[in-house]
């Protein structure tokens, strides 16, 4: 005889509709008290829906309590929790008590730190700029496509991304999700990627970044132009490499914030191109 | 600008922040590049607004918003930028060191957002107390977008009708002297800071020769930045299979 309990499943419709509530309203209540709290509820409410008898509000609430907590994930990567919560929520309500307390709370905490990290290093140092770079390259010649083609291509691989997660944690398991974030192969597309971002990162410098100098002198052999006979004679675009260089530099090292660097910018621009030495 | 020019600026922005493009409004009208051909086109000049939008999202690019820290408002930037260049025949330069200040003010709305909402959150208590699953939604949703739309239409849309007039006073008034070209020399420096925010993220171990590598494919082959990447793609897959074979081989 097995010892398998009968777990209750939440319908197709509603481990859907738990997906696209996340995925779309992750944000919908986003604050400073709770982040994004109140969206891991909403994205529970049609597991608990379903899966709860309509009279039994006494499951419901214990079930609604449980996800009322502090949460921030990297909602993408992060829709695994929220899979892997609901797959939890079938199994508490089909008699497995014992995930009901710590065990739900330990889990989502525990697994939304990691899971930020990799999704927001994911999300907004690698995918955001790269293909945000490809399209700047049509888009800064006119060529209506480059934003057309970003937003397409943003959206699907969202969409995909998401619910692929989510399934992985809603059919898998916590193991499963264990084993993606440790497994080596997510650093390995990640230090790819890297790679690739910082190819096209030195490309932009050459491509967007601009600072000429403007100074003349006159010699006897006649005018000496500082940024056509000197700098463009050493390297084009050296001005431009050395300054994204120090701005790094100032960035990383001495920890100065990006809006400083701004202020520190905009003065020294202003300063140097009143002079009439940059222009 | 007209009055409903204005108004569809205001919901650009609010898209930016509301749940509506698949969660992901920071990512898309979040974003200067997009922004720009979407204000381009209501102002009717897409092809000016893409131009001006790549340009202003270059300082843009590496920005990082994690854990509810908001350290620049791109959106409000990239929507007035591309405003002020259509109406005032600012250049694209130009226009960027006017969306600088303006991404600053913005930030101002993110507070706002992220305080306004915490009463919902207790509203959303209250409901799971008494175990009402189906009205969720108005906490997370119903009147939670309501208030964000309150908050990002109304502003942006004023700054649209009115400041576009302001920027063109401004303008007007500089044009001719030195000024215009001191802008256009900060507007050209400032990428610096979009590349090198993302560099904070990437630039380290091996991938920091690429980022010379890429530099001078452009310097020296002029190649575009669609090329670059392909080639930067190939060139990642190389390197990390001859680092997995190098790793195997000193075991």
């Amino acid at each position: 005889m097995s010892e398998e309990r009968k777990v209750k499943r939440a319908s197709k419709k509603a481990v859907m509709k738990s997906f696209l509530n996340w995925i779309f309203m992750a944000h919908g209540c986003y604050n400073y008290e709770r982040l994004q709290g109140v969206g891991f509820l909403h994205a529970m409410c049609p597991i608990i829906d379903d899966i709860y008898d309509k009279d039994d509000i006494e499951g419901r609430k214990k079930a609604m309590q449980r996800h009322t907590a502090f949460f921030n994930t990297e909602p993408r990567l992060g829709s695994m929790i929220v899979g892997l919560s609901a797959a939890m929520e079938e199994r508490i309500a089909s008699g497995e008590e014992e995930l009901a307390g710590e065990a739900m709370t330990s889990i989502k905490n525990g697994l939304m730190g990691p899971i930020s990290g990799i999704g927001d290093t994911f999300m907004q140092a690698i995918l955001s700029p790269l293909l945000l770079s490809m399209a700047l390259g049509l888009a800064v010649s006119g060529n209506v496509l480059g934003p057309i083609l970003y937003m397409v291509l943003f959206i699907s691989i969202v969409a995909i991304l998401g619910y692929e997660c989510f399934m992985l944690g809603y059919k898998r398991g916590d193991e499963a999700i264990l084993n993606f974030i440790e497994s080596g192969v997510i650093n390995k597309i990640i230090s790819g990627a890297g790679i690739m971002g910082c190819t096209v990162m030195g490309a932009l410098v050459a491509n967007f970044v601009s600072m000429k100098a403007t100074v003349t002198f006159e010699m006897t052999t006649g005018i000496f132009d500082l940024q056509t006979n000197f700098f463009d004679a050493i390297m084009p675009k050296l001005l431009p490499l050395a300054l994204t260089l120090l701005v790094y530099q100032g960035m990383k090292k001495k920890d100065i914030s990006a809006l400083k660097m701004m202020l520190i910018l905009i003065v020294a621009g202003g300063i140097l191109g009143a002079l009439g030495i940059i222009g | 600008m007209a009055l409903w020019q204005a108004i569809l600026c205001g919901i650009f922005y609010y898209l930016n922040a509301g749940p509506w493009v698949i969660g992901i409004g920071f990512y898309t009208f979040g974003r200067p590049l997009v922004l720009g051909f979407f204000v381009g086109l209501v102002l009717g000049d897409p092809i000016t607004g893409t131009i001006v939008g790549a340009t202003i999202q270059m300082i843009y690019l590496g920005l990082m918003s994690t854990g509810g820290s908001y350290p620049a408002d791109s959106a409000l930037a990239g929507i007035v930028g591309t405003a002020a260049a259509i109406t005032t025949g600012l250049s694209a330069q130009e226009a960027v060191a006017i969306a600088v200040p303006i991404g600053l003010i913005g930030t101002i709305f993110y507070q706002l957002r992220m305080v306004s909402a915490v009463p919902c959150t207790h509203l959303a208590d209250k409901y799971a107390a008494e175990g009402k699953t189906n009205k969720v939604w108005l906490a997370n949703v119903g009147i939670t977008q309501v208030i964000l739309a309150a908050i990002y239409v109304i502003p942006c849309t004023l700054v649209c009708y009115f400041g576009i007039n302001a920027v063109q006073g401004i303008v007007d008034a500089l044009a001719g002297s030195r000024a215009l070209a001191v802008l256009s020399a900060i507007g050209g420096m400032l990428p610096a800071i979009g590349i090198a925010m993302n560099m904070k993220a990437i630039f380290k171990g091996d991938a920091r020769y690429f980022f010379f590598i890429g530099f001078l494919l452009v310097v020296y082959f002029n190649l575009d930045l669609i090329g670059i990447g392909c080639l930067a793609a190939l060139m990642a897959i190389l390197y990390m299979q001859l680092k997995s074979d190098k790793e195997v081989s000193e075991v």
